[in-house]
């Protein structure tokens, strides 16, 4: 652009000089129009944006994550990108992850499942069994370790986890290099994303920015919290919510009005995050430490038996429950926090412990109303969101 | 020829003007007319005890004496603050930090650097255990992610209720040497239970850095003239006609828990 604009000034300086003006008049009125058509363009100086393929459009978290739950505390260097959160999500459900091809993240971690699946503990490489029962994947950015046993802190080292465990993905890493350097489709969406060839650091970086991005906010729950609007919610559904967030209270009785759920599974994420306040505990599934949960990293005798609270937003659709999946419905969740807390577990969290190893005895009505309100929870929009499914 | 001297006379008084007003030493530290007021650096640490002993590492079961012949160990132990100041010989205070913070005593959370405080001496440390009633009902969301207000950081927020905790100490206890553990938790809540707290300090900032220790002994919220027996009642939520005589109780008894020292 820039030798054409020059060369038409050359000429209309020629037409002027030679004199014959209105011979030329015409012409000078034709190059003046192009002069000034060719000074439309921006002339930047730069190389047409043709020429290369890396053009990352950065995304706001503030169009990821709503106003209700705040921003979470994100990774400096690695910014949310259109091209790098698509890269995630390729990587995310691509079987060519797995040894033999035929596992990706998505077969454990299934979107209409709040990304868990229906078995209460996975099957991966050979049909071999998990120790434990898959985790559902939202709303991560705010969590603060990763795994039943926050063995992990950051979601770019979790990621290498399931994909070279024997009984997962069973990759190796050098392989795994090697395949996504010889695939054609991952040569160019890795220069799209980060400028780069196909490399493990990349697709570490690229798993974080998708699995960070992925939030569920529209359950009528998180409508209702904290309580603001009760037009959301039935009657059962709002009974159970003060039997959730109510204190433990027993009447002369024997009756309590709350359960104290709140504590470990409170706020509009309906977790607690915190690990000391009832982010880490143990809810009393049996008397002694079976699994050894963060005491089998932490090896100290307080950890043993304690498991990460999860979320329990889209609950309803995350069946089987616990960490090894022991409770196949709600009810049976309920009916042990109702009756059947082991108080003799030596690591049982104090908030559940505190009320003299009294058993809650909810009426059949209070756990109905429980469950109710633990439905409402269930999000239809991330369930089915397409910015979260499978880009093949 | 003189109106021409006279005007060049003026703009050249003009130029000379403009450039001195321009040279003005840099302000450092609010200080009027040039004048920059020293500063140090402060360390203040917030230690967990019990009986004067430090809380045991974690994942050490060991229990401590307290009153009424039972004996505890806490596994959780974290209050928010706010009004966090410095108090100056003639009564003013010097804010640290934006006055707000979160003291983890069995996490890691329990030490603090502020820069740039003023030299002098100073009479004692103040802060407040809660907050005012627009901070504890407002948004909790509008803390920045990292902000020790945030309750995605801290986990003191109630959420439904609205409102902060400003205090949790959790753990167990035993009724005698031989008894099974139980529990205890007691969580600081509501704005009846705000409480302020003043550490009387003789300290004297000058040099580099100083370190200060608020040394607190969990026994000592449960003893004193009115001693917690766990084995009667071991919690309180702060609500409800019991848990809030214990919580009465429970922060009067806390009175005596805090210790300064220079370090």
């Amino acid at each position: 652009m820039i030798l054409i604009k020059h060369e038409l000034i050359s000429e209309l300086n020629r037409l002027l000089i030679t004199g014959n003006n209105m011979k030329n008049i015409g012409w000078i009125f034709i190059l003046v129009g192009m002069l000034g058509f060719s000074s439309c363009t921006k002339e930047t100086g730069k190389v047409p944006d043709d020429a290369g393929v890396y053009k990352p459009t950065l995304i706001d978290p503030t169009d990821i994550f709503p106003a209700e739950f705040g921003l979470p505390v994100l990774p400096k260097d690695n910014p949310f990108t259109e091209e790098g959160v698509l890269l995630g999500r390729m990587l995310f459900y691509d079987p060519l992850l797995s040894i033999d091809s035929s596992i990706s993240c998505a077969s454990c971690h299934r979107q209409e499942y709040a990304f868990t699946e229906p078995l209460d503990k996975s099957v991966g490489f050979r049909g071999l069994r998990n120790m434990r029962n898959s985790m559902p994947l939202f709303n991560l950015a705010y969590h603060h370790s990763y795994f039943w046993d926050a063995r992990v802190k950051t979601l770019r080292e979790l990621v290498f986890e399931p994909i070279q465990a024997h009984n997962e993905m069973a990759m190796t890493l050098p392989t795994l290099r090697e395949r996504l350097k010889r695939n054609k489709r991952y040569i160019d969406y890795f220069k799209k994303a980060f400028n780069s060839e196909p490399n493990l650091h990349d697709m570490s970086l690229a798993m974080e920015q998708f699995l960070l991005s992925i939030v569920s906010k529209d359950s009528r729950f998180n409508q209702f919290f904290p309580g603001d609007n009760l037009k959301v919610l039935s009657a059962s559904e709002l009974r159970g919510a003060f039997i959730y967030n109510g204190l433990i209270d027993f009447d002369a009785n024997g009756v309590t009005k709350g359960a104290d759920c709140f504590h470990c599974h409170g706020g509009e994420l309906s977790q607690q995050l915190n690990a000391g306040m009832g982010g880490i505990a143990s809810n009393g599934l049996d008397p002694a430490p079976v699994d050894l949960g963060v005491g089998g990293v932490t090896n100290r005798s307080q950890d043993m038996g304690t498991f990460k609270a999860p979320s329990l937003l889209n609950i309803a659709v995350t069946a089987p429950y616990m960490h090894d999946g022991r409770f196949k419905t709600l009810e049976e969740v309920i009916d042990h926090y109702s009756d059947g807390v082991n108080f003799d577990n030596p690591n049982i969290h104090p908030q559940m412990a505190a009320h003299g190893g009294i058993q809650l005895r909810l009426s059949q009505q209070q756990k109905d109303d429980l469950v109710a309100y633990l439905r409402s929870m269930t999000d239809s929009t991330f369930l089915n969101n397409p910015a979260y499914s499978n880009p093949f | 020829m003189l109106k021409n001297r006279l005007i060049q006379s003026f703009l050249f008084a003009a130029v000379v003007a403009v450039f001195f007003s321009s040279c003005e030493p840099e302000d450092t530290d609010g200080g009027s007319g040039g004048f920059v007021e020293p500063t140090s650096e402060l360390e203040l640490a917030f230690v967990g005890q019990i009986a004067d002993e430090p809380l045991p590492p974690k994942g050490q079961d060991i229990y401590k004496e307290k009153s009424e012949g039972e004996s505890m160990m806490v596994t959780n132990w974290s209050f928010l603050m706010s009004n966090l100041a410095l108090v100056k010989e003639n009564g003013d205070t010097v804010q640290l930090g934006d006055g707000y913070q979160w003291a983890d005593l069995t996490g890691t959370r329990n030490v603090f650097n502020y820069k740039k405080i003023p030299q002098g001496k100073y009479t004692g440390l103040q802060f407040t255990m809660g907050f005012d009633s627009a901070t504890n009902h407002g948004n909790p969301q509008v803390w920045p992610a990292d902000h020790p207000m945030n309750p995605n950081l801290n986990g003191l927020h109630w959420g439904w209720a609205g409102g902060y905790i400003f205090q949790a100490m959790d753990g167990r206890y035993k009724a005698n040497a031989g008894a099974t553990p139980g529990s205890f938790s007691f969580h600081t809540a509501t704005m009846q239970f705000v409480t302020r707290y003043f550490l009387p300090l003789d300290l004297s900032i000058e040099g580099a850095k100083h370190r200060v220790a608020v040394r607190i002994n969990a026994d000592r919220f449960f003893g004193g003239a009115q001693p917690i027996k766990f084995a009667d009642k071991s919690v309180s939520h702060s609500e409800g006609a019991h848990d809030e005589l214990l919580m009465r109780i429970f922060l009067d008894n806390s009175l005596y828990a805090f210790r300064i020292y220079e370090e």
